[in-house]
C-alpha cells in the first residue's frame, strides 16, 4: 500500500509538472501571437504607413511665400528644375523644394531616416529631392523597418517618400 | 525501509502540491497579462484610428492634414468649458478618456480628460499647422492614454 502511495505520488508529480509544462506552451504560443499582431500589424502594417502617409500629404501643404509644395513641384516638372521659379502674384521667387522639404521633414524625423524622390514611371528614374543621408538607395536597399508613401503627381511622375525609424 | 519510504511519500506530496499552485498561480498571472495587453492592443488601434479623425476633423481643420490655428483656438475655449467631455474636442468622440497635444515650435495645445502622472502608449501625427497670416508650419498631433 505505501508502494501504491508513493508511485501515485510520483505519477501526480510527472503529471502536475506535464499539464503545467503544456498550459505555459499554449500561454507562450498566445502570447507571441499577440505580440506578433500588435507589431506588425497595428504597428508596422498600420501606423507606421499612415504616418508616412500623412507626413508626405502634410508636406504637400507646406507653403513658402504663398505657394504650396504641391504647386511647385508641378512647376519644377515642367521647369525640370528642383528651384522653379514661380510668381506668386506679387514677385517672382526661387522655390527650393529642398529647403522647404527639410524645414518639414527635420521636424519630424530628427533622429530617424528618410529619402524623399521624384520617381518616373515610364523611364524608371528618380530624382532625390532630399535625403536624411548620403547614398539613401544603400539605406533603404534593405525594406525591413521602413514605410513608404506615394502621391501621383501626373501620369508618369509620382513623389514618393521612404522612411525608417530607429527604435 | 518504513523510516524512509513515508517521509518520500510525503516530500512528493508536498512538492507536487507546491508545484500545482505554482502553475496555477502563473497560469492565471499570464492569463490576466494576456487580458491586459489584448485589450492595449484593441485601445493601440482606437488611438491610431482617433489620430487619423484628428487629422481630418472639421472642428480643427481645414482639409485632411491643415490645421486651422484659428479653429483649434476655438476648440481650446470648448475644452475649458467642457472638462468632462473624454476627448476634449466638440466634433468627435472617443469610448476611452484620450489625451491629445497639438504642437508645434512655438506653440502647444492640450485637450481631453485623461489625467495622470504617466501616459502611455503616445502615437505622433505629422500634420500642417495653417497660421492666422496664412503661413504654414510643420505640427505635431500626438495621442496618448493614461498608463493603467
Amino acid at each position: 500500500m505505501k508502494g501504491f502511495t508513493l508511485t501515485l505520488s510520483v505519477v501526480s508529480l510527472i503529471a502536475t509538472i506535464l499539464i503545467g509544462v503544456f498550459i505555459s506552451f499554449v500561454l507562450g504560443i498566445m502570447y507571441s501571437f499577440h505580440l506578433y499582431i500588435t507589431k506588425t500589424l497595428i504597428i508596422e502594417k498600420i501606423y507606421s504607413y499612415s504616418n508616412a502617409q500623412d507626413a508626405l500629404l502634410s508636406l504637400l501643404e507646406m507653403k513658402k511665400e504663398g505657394i504650396s509644395f504641391k504647386q511647385a513641384l508641378i512647376y519644377s516638372m515642367y521647369e525640370n528644375t528642383l528651384e522653379p521659379k514661380i510668381y506668386n502674384g506679387e514677385k517672382e521667387i526661387v522655390y527650393s523644394l529642398k529647403d522647404v522639404a527639410k524645414e518639414f521633414l527635420d521636424y519630424f524625423y530628427i533622429y530617424d531616416d528618410y529619402w524623399l524622390f521624384l520617381y518616373n514611371t515610364s523611364t524608371q528614374k528618380y530624382e532625390t529631392i532630399l535625403a536624411s543621408k548620403n547614398n539613401p538607395e544603400k539605406l533603404f536597399s534593405d525594406p525591413k523597418g521602413s514605410s513608404r508613401a506615394q502621391v501621383p503627381l501626373s501620369k508618369d511622375y509620382y513623389i514618393v517618400i521612404y522612411i525608417k525609424t530607429t527604435d | 525501509m518504513k523510516g524512509y519510504e513515508e517521509p518520500t511519500t510525503t516530500f512528493i506530496e508536498i512538492l507536487t502540491i507546491i508545484i500545482f499552485t505554482i502553475f496555477v498561480l502563473g497560469s492565471l498571472l499570464m492569463v490576466t497579462k494576456f487580458r491586459t495587453d489584448a485589450r492595449l492592443a484593441t485601445t493601440k488601434r482606437i488611438m491610431i484610428d482617433f489620430g487619423e479623425n484628428v487629422l481630418s476633423a472639421s472642428c480643427l481643420t481645414n482639409e485632411k492634414n491643415v490645421l486651422n490655428e484659428t479653429k483649434i483656438r476655438s476648440e481650446f475655449e470648448y475644452y475649458n468649458s467642457h472638462k468632462n467631455d473624454k476627448d476634449g474636442f466638440s466634433c468627435l468622440e472617443t469610448s476611452i478618456p484620450i489625451k491629445t497635444i497639438i504642437q508645434t515650435k512655438d506653440t502647444k495645445w492640450e485637450f481631453g480628460n485623461a489625467i495622470g502622472k504617466k501616459f502611455f502608449p503616445i502615437f505622433i501625427f505629422p500634420a500642417v499647422l495653417l497660421k492666422d497670416d496664412g503661413s504654414t508650419v510643420p505640427a505635431t498631433i500626438e495621442i496618448m492614454i493614461e498608463a493603467d
